[in-house]
């Protein structure tokens, strides 16, 4: 996050593409170049899975083809010959059998499109929900992901706004002496051992919050159930429902947010610093526009699509983090099918989970992009074609 | 033609001077300087860890015989003050502090020879968590054996049969070797023995009913979970839901009782294993975690400063060519670098490394394949300012070659940039290391904080409360990515003015 500090304007991540004009324009290009990155990553996936089922099915086939080969030895019968050309055929029959034969390119297109319509057959078992194909598992685990993920970045982007923009206000004062001393720890801090920490604390020493939050949904269910069945009236149900989620996702949801924070807000106060000197804001402050007004009207205004910029790859390299946060926390998302996957090695989910992952925050980056289309008065306008990075 | 290798000295010379002043500025900044200090201590722990630290212990990390007599998850003996004290006893040392042994040999008037061990220990807050006995034994006829704990509250528990009357109990059914001949070494947990299902129905539960306890299926489980630690506790009536411990002098004895008047028997080792462990607590092999958060230095430098190391130059170079280049080769290469940019690294690494064997080279080699488009994009733009400067400019006139102007011209303009990139991007890779460690998904031959972590949750160390094991590879996770933070800020504030105000 701290580094993004320093590239943060030279980054311009949709700036690069905004030669010619407007706001559609930007986008439909913006849009195929993800796609063009989720393909690339699809085909990495698939050609990892191609080469990998072909040595395994590959030992089992010389396996298999040894047995029969001492099987066969004992027959009198048989000449060496005969016996040569019966061993061959035996392989080539298996070779047939388990798919090794053909065009490997062909495999792995054939692979991408079972990853890409997530035709994926069934898992070996139900680690998720009630249906043994992967297609529904992931796509739960998805749902979940999202639920937490989504919550925890608009909680971040919000907090981290305020705090960045009271920093700047003051730089060397006392909030934010603190703000570069939480940037520094949660840019070298793994999320999920924040969130062992949490358990230990919140969990184990204290006994508020719960070990594992696999049981959330199925609370709830529980619950609305109970509320259909006329057990409970609507405020004692609304109450409930709200009190089980917090219950579940307060332990995930604040680690995932202290973690992000500070970096986030680190980088806000950074932009915000450098837009404070530039002569529209001395302007607005000669007019006595407020101070309040000054910072939310017009520095965080023309601040916006930088720190959507850096929202995004924020966003991109906490992903990876958070998922395995879930895995400590027993969220029943993504992160919790990953470590399900592995012990039981489940190769294909494994495979299908990476691609849904990469697929995330693929689309949250084409939205990220609509959105900085919007805030972007250059690219709204059409006249986008002198945004060039700003190099220090 | 002569000008070209003296403008090229003064290039240096530029730089040389900059680096200087880049180098007298950074030791004035406080936080650049303490993060220089962690570093140089924490190169100094990676470099001699031989000599401060316990490079046997390393090397026996995965043979689990050589940790069986340390405390089992103890948590660092700082922070367990009323945990009991380690005491080890052997043949030459049989009263170290905090514990004795008595030894008597007699013959019983039916010509049975009697070789008794009595181990006298005070139990001040905390009892042992187990008792390891070692014996170097010889006999050649049917032996039997006793043992029995004495306790200050006047207590004998009989933890085996009385061989004075009756059978008795067979040396087979405590240490598993023949009855009747025996030459060689048997040891026995004694924690393990007590717990048995067998014992607790034929020892522990005639003792408690005689005290008045009713022992129902709930207290048998109790009693097979905690056994060993019933032993040392004061009978409350609340005894199966809260044990409380008895403090005071206890005496376990082990006799052997065998027809051979020729047998000998002999103390090798007796351990008391104690509640607590060394500095940084035990895990659940008993292995000292601090050697492991000692020896977990090097490889974290080693990862971070290589991986960071390798993606900055190779995305520096890879910028400042793309930027100086212009027109479809900038496109081109700026795009590349894009796609690679935004490939989440983790899953990626996560389902490669589910399928190839984990390899720490391997890993290091990816994180700089996924890692240098960051620094490249920067670079690039930099170059693109830099290439119309009027000193290229002029160097360019002067007939200076493509090659000369991106590395004696451009290249050395950007970095210190590089440096302060360098140090911001050493957290990154420790972390990625440590999280898929985390996952199982370390170099097996290599042991990793991240690999402490996992073996950590595996154990349930969150649920159980085994907080060391949790804490303390984390603060060094967090510690080397602190002290390059700190040092790359300091950097960065230099280089960007801006930002200080």
């Amino acid at each position: 996050m701290i580094l993004k500090s320093l590239v943060y304007s030279s980054l311009d991540w949709a700036a690069c593409d905004v030669k010619m004009s407007g706001v559609a324009r930007l986008l439909i290009v913006q849009t195929i170049n993800n796609l063009a990155i989720l393909l690339i990553i699809v085909a990495i996936i698939s050609v990892i899975f191609v080469i990998y089922n072909q040595q395994a099915l590959e030992g089992a086939v010389i396996e298999a083809v040894q047995n029969y080969a001492r099987m066969i030895e004992r027959n009198p019968n048989l000449t060496e010959e005969e016996k040569k050309v019966l061993i061959e055929q035996f392989e080539q029959n298996l070779r047939y059998k388990f798919g090794l034969l053909g065009n490997p390119v062909q495999k792995v297109y054939n692979m991408m499109i079972r990853l890409l319509t997530l035709d994926l057959g069934n898992a070996r078992q139900i680690y998720i929900g009630a249906s043994y194909a992967i297609k529904d598992q992931v796509l739960l685990a998805l749902r979940n992901t999202a639920i937490l993920f989504t919550t925890a970045t608009i909680i971040t982007t919000f907090v981290g706004l305020f705090i960045g923009l009271y920093a700047a206000r003051r730089p060397q004062g006392l909030l934010d002496r603190v703000l570069s001393i939480s940037a520094v720890f949660s840019a070298s801090l793994p999320t999920w051992w924040l969130g062992m920490l949490m358990l230990l604390i919140f969990a184990f020493k204290l006994g508020w919050f719960p070990f594992q939050s696999k049981d959330i949904f199925i609370r709830l269910s529980e619950l609305s159930a109970a509320y259909q069945a006329g057990e409970m009236g609507y405020l004692t149900y609304l109450l409930s429902k709200v009190y089980t989620w917090i219950y579940y996702m307060f332990l995930p949801l604040v680690t995932v947010v202290i973690v992000s924070v500070g970096g986030w807000a680190y980088v806000v106060r950074n932009i915000v610093i450098n837009r404070m000197t530039e002569d529209f804001v001395m302007v607005a402050r000669a007019k006595g526009v407020p101070e309040r007004k000054v910072l939310f009207g017009h520095i965080l205004r023309a601040s916006s699509p930088p720190l959507v910029t850096i929202i995004v790859l924020g966003l991109v390299n906490s992903l990876g983090g958070a998922i395995i946060t879930e895995t400590v926390f027993g969220w029943p998302g993504m992160g919790l099918l990953y470590w399900v996957a592995l012990t039981n090695s489940e190769t294909l989910l494994l495979g299908t989970v990476t691609y849904v992952t990469v697929l995330l925050f693929v689309v949250a980056v084409v939205i990220l992009n609509f959105i900085y289309a919007l805030l972007d008065p250059r690219v709204r306008t059409g006249h986008a074609g002198g945004i060039s990075p700003v190099a220090r | 033609m002569a000008s070209r290798p003296k403008s090229s000295r003064r290039r240096f010379e530029d730089l040389r001077r900059g680096l200087a002043n880049l180098a007298r500025e950074f030791r004035r900044s406080k936080t650049g300087m303490t993060g220089l200090t962690i570093l140089i201590i924490l190169t100094f722990i990676a470099v001699f860890f031989p000599i401060i630290g316990d490079p046997e212990a390393i090397d026996n990390w995965t043979n689990l015989e050589y940790w069986q007599d340390n405390p089992k998850k103890a948590p660092p003996c700082w922070a367990a003050s009323d945990a009991f004290r380690t005491v080890i006893i052997t043949r030459n040392n049989t009263s170290p502090t905090g514990a004795e042994l008595v030894t008597r040999e007699w013959m019983t008037p039916d010509g049975r020879k009697v070789s008794s061990f009595s181990l006298l220990f005070t139990v001040e807050k905390k009892p042992p968590t187990n008792i390891n006995v070692e014996f170097r034994v010889s006999y050649k006829k049917t032996t039997r054996i006793l043992i029995l704990l004495e306790r200050p509250d006047g207590q004998v528990v009989y933890l085996t049969k009385n061989p004075f009357e009756g059978r008795g109990t067979s040396v087979k059914d405590v240490f598993g070797v023949a009855t009747t001949k025996f030459n060689g070494t048997v040891s026995k947990q004694i924690s393990s023995y007590v717990t048995k299902p067998k014992n607790v129905e034929n020892f522990l539960r005639p003792w408690l009913e005689s005290n008045g306890y009713k022992i129902g299926t709930a207290e048998i489980s109790v009693l097979t979970k905690s056994g060993f630690d019933i032993l040392f506790a004061k009978l409350t009536p609340n005894l199966f839901n809260q044990i409380e411990y008895l403090p005071g002098r206890y005496n376990l004895t082990i006799a052997f009782v065998s027809k051979d008047p020729d047998s000998s028997f002999e103390v090798k080792k007796i351990v008391l294993v104690g509640g607590c462990f060394g500095l940084a607590g035990s895990d659940k092999y008993g292995r000292d975690l601090l050697q492991g958060l000692l020896y977990g230095v090097k490889w974290a430098l080693i990862i971070g400063l290589l991986a960071s190391l390798a993606s900055t130059l190779i995305g520096g170079v890879y910028g400042v060519v793309s930027g100086y280049a212009g027109g479809v080769v900038d496109e081109v290469m700026l795009r590349i670098a894009q796609v690679i940019y935004s490939i989440p690294v983790l899953p990626i690494l996560i389902l490669l490394f589910a399928i190839i064997k984990p390899s720490i080279w391997i890993l290091i080699g990816l994180l700089v394949v996924f890692g240098w488009p960051g620094m490249a994009i920067v670079t690039r733009s930099m170059a693109l300012q830099l290439k119309e400067e009027t000193y290229v400019e002029a160097a360019r006139a002067i007939g200076a070659g493509h090659f000369r102007l991106v590395f004696l011209y451009i290249l050395p303009q950007i970095l210190p940039y590089m440096f302060a990139s360098i140090a911001l991007s050493v957290p990154g890779a420790v972390i990625a290391e440590a999280s898929l460690s985390f996952l199982g998904l370390g170099d097996p031959t290599i042991l990793t904080w991240g690999k402490i972590l996992n073996e950590a949750q595996n154990a349930a160390a969150t649920i159980n409360g085994y907080w060391w094991w949790v804490l303390l590879p984390g603060i060094m996770i967090t510690l080397v990515g602190t002290t390059f933070i700190l040092i790359g800020q300091a950097l960065d504030t230099i280089l960007n003015p801006r930002l200080k105000r």
